[in-house]
């Protein structure tokens, strides 16, 4: 099993007293698997999302990435499994404004050094129709090339785990299109997904769809 | 993909920041810089200003000396062994010396090694009626000067009379139309005149010279003298005179020292009083250089510190904006696995590499507007280039400035660093 969550909580404190955006969330994704995970805003999709992606502690409960208890491993061993078995994909892009097509791709390459990184991220740059752009700075692109930027750069060091934040949330429908044809390609090669949306499209086109309310899944 | 590369790109692409932070330690370090050359500046130039006016005092130091020998030179003699109790007043109105002294005690003194003498001059003197010339005249019987024995001979200061002759006073000669190698009678021994003398306006104007020995046996006063002149006795200065009237004294018992030639002494004296006069303004010229050093000092002491402060103030404030405002960014390469480390070194490395090139500017702004303000405080021309910086000191500079940098970019970088990168990536 690629991640799993065993009665997951996580609590914030508010003006109000506590909010629980996380309430005993179990949950399993296999490899090939593309969930789509759905529900009304401050429902806890995106903290299901940072918790998955090993960067949000539960407040209880356990998650398991590939088989790794994560929260239980020093915060080393959590920062390199993050980097070697999940990328990221999110709603704002979150590219680098300075940094090219190319040399936002790269990034990842910083926390895990490879040989072929440079080679790999050419690949994407390929794979994804960037070529024409590698050499352009993001505020030079479209809202749709940026968001293939930003899913090359989650493949960068070839993830296990795709963790989505309305990916397509701000892509025209063409563009959407092609993100969810790549995420589900991804799933479709062994590895997994996981995708938090308010598209209705996007989330017929996951294999299992999760709804949430109030952090819980229902 | 290195973070350098990065550093570079983010530096270029937020450039007003970096700017500011360059602006903020090039501030910093000029005014360091600045306020070293002007220090130096003063120091140079006061080295300079002491040194001109050491060379003037010097110069004019040796000018009064010359001044008071050829003072004490011109008026021939400084000093007169009197025998003791004479009456002054006496001597002073009419020349006239009552008692006598041996006249060995003029070899005695000779003999004696006072260094501070350098001629001995033996007189007799008397005023008296020139009978043959119905005049009176003062007549002075010298031999010339007894050479210091112990010390190698002088050229003499005062020609002798040889014996035979007569020399004469202005008065004298011009109003009894005498020349030289007239016979003249005196107490009725024949003379022929060997010298006339310009008009001095003194006593010496009606005064005739003899040889000692002629003068003894006319005025019967063999074996004796009237008094001894020491001349040329201020070649040691002022106080010489009280040590030798001290050891006259203590050589030859019963006599007085008198000290002449009051004009010189005066000259003298106020020709030392102006050369201590002079020291002393050297002096005062420099304890207020000092004062005026201490007082810069005070000035840097307040505004280096100020400046260096300010800066690493603006510089944390700077990174601190910087930091906050790419939060997300900072987020997203946490999400994407980076190490503490290499955020942290993406945001310190961001000010540490402007601050070599700012430093250096600053080391040159600094060394501009401090040799023009040194320049302008102290408008005194440096005869060669002005001092700067040594090369250790720009190079300690740039150090100081780095490091500077880093320390006060190091806490908002840790901040940013270890910040929670979940709120920032959280779409809801």
């Amino acid at each position: 099993m690629l991640i799993r969550f065993d009665n997951v909580c996580r609590q914030f404190p508010g003006p109000h007293g506590t909010v629980t955006a996380l309430d005993t969330v179990s949950l399993g994704l296999e490899p090939g698997e593309f969930v789509g995970v759905c529900g009304p805003s401050g429902c806890g999709k995106s903290t299901l999302l940072m918790v998955a992606g090993a960067l949000l502690h539960p407040t209880s409960g356990q998650v398991f990435i590939d088989g790794c208890e994560v929260y239980a491993a020093p915060a080393a061993e959590r920062r390199r499994r993050r980097a070697a078995t999940v990328g990221f994909v999110f709603q704002q892009f979150h590219l680098l404004p300075y940094l090219t097509v190319l040399e936002n791709i790269l990034a990842p390459a910083v926390a895990l050094p490879s040989a072929d990184a440079g080679r790999r991220a050419e690949e994407l740059v390929a794979r994804f129709g960037l070529t024409e752009r590698r050499d352009h700075l993001p505020a030079q692109l479209s809202t749709g090339e940026k968001q293939r930027t930003a899913l090359a750069r989650a493949l960068l060091n070839r993830p296990k785990l795709l963790l989505a934040d309305e990916p397509t949330g701000n892509l025209d429908a063409a563009n959407g299109q092609a993100v969810l044809d790549a995420l589900a390609e991804f799933a479709a090669a062994g590895g997994g997904v996981l995708m938090v949306t308010h598209d209705q499209d996007a989330v017929q086109r996951a294999g299992r769809v999760l709804r949430m309310e109030r952090g819980r899944l229902v | 993909m290195r973070i350098w590369h990065m550093l570079l790109r983010e530096g270029r692409f937020r450039a007003g920041s970096a700017l500011l932070g360059g602006a903020a330690v090039a501030l910093a370090v000029a005014v360091w810089a600045g306020n070293l050359v002007v220090l130096r500046g003063h120091d140079a130039r006061t080295a300079l200003a002491l040194d001109r006016a050491r060379q003037q005092m010097e110069k004019e130091t040796t000018e009064l000396q010359d001044g008071i020998r050829r003072a004490t030179l011109k008026l021939s003699f400084n000093l007169v062994i009197l025998p003791e109790g004479q009456d002054l007043r006496a001597w002073h109105s009419d020349g006239e010396i009552r008692g006598t002294l041996p006249e060995a005690y003029v070899r005695q003194l000779a003999e004696s090694g006072i260094a501070t003498i350098q001629h001995l001059l033996p007189i007799v003197q008397r005023r008296l009626r020139w009978e043959e010339k119905g005049r009176r005249i003062i007549l002075v019987g010298t031999r010339g000067e007894v050479a210091q024995l112990h010390s190698s001979p002088l050229k003499p200061l005062v020609q002798p009379v040889p014996p035979g002759t007569i020399v004469l006073g202005y008065e004298l000669h011009s109003s009894l139309r005498l020349n030289v190698g007239d016979k003249v009678t005196l107490l009725g021994r024949e003379f022929t005149v060997h010298r006339c003398h310009e008009v001095r306006g003194s006593q010496d104007d009606i005064t005739a010279w003899i040889d000692l020995n002629e003068a003894q046996e006319l005025l019967g006063l063999q074996g004796q003298v009237h008094a001894i002149l020491a001349l040329e006795c201020m070649c040691a200065g002022l106080p010489g005179a009280d040590k030798f009237r001290a050891e006259v004294r203590r050589i030859l018992p019963h006599t007085d020292v008198i000290e002449l030639g009051s004009k010189a002494l005066a000259r003298a004296e106020s020709r030392l009083k102006a050369a201590a006069e002079m020291e002393a303004a050297l002096k005062r010229e420099e304890a207020a250089r000092a004062e005026l050093r201490q007082a810069r000092e005070r000035v840097a002491g307040v505004l280096v510190p100020g400046a260096l402060l300010a800066g690493m103030f603006a510089v944390a404030a700077l990174a601190a904006a910087n930091a906050r405002s790419r939060g997300p960014e900072l987020a997203v390469l946490r999400a994407l696995g980076w190490r503490e480390r290499h955020v942290l070194a993406l945001l310190l490395g961001r000010y540490g590499l402007v601050a070599i090139p700012a430093a250096l500017a600053g080391c040159g702004l600094g060394v501009a507007s401090g040799l023009g303000l040194a320049a302008w405080l102290d408008p005194v021309a440096l005869p060669g280039p002005a001092p700067v910086l040594t090369a250790l000191e720009w190079a300690g500079a740039l150090a100081a400035a780095w490091a500077a940098t880093l320390v006060a970019t190091w806490l908002p970088a840790l901040q940013a660093a270890r910040r929670d990168p979940a709120p920032a990536l959280t779409a809801e």
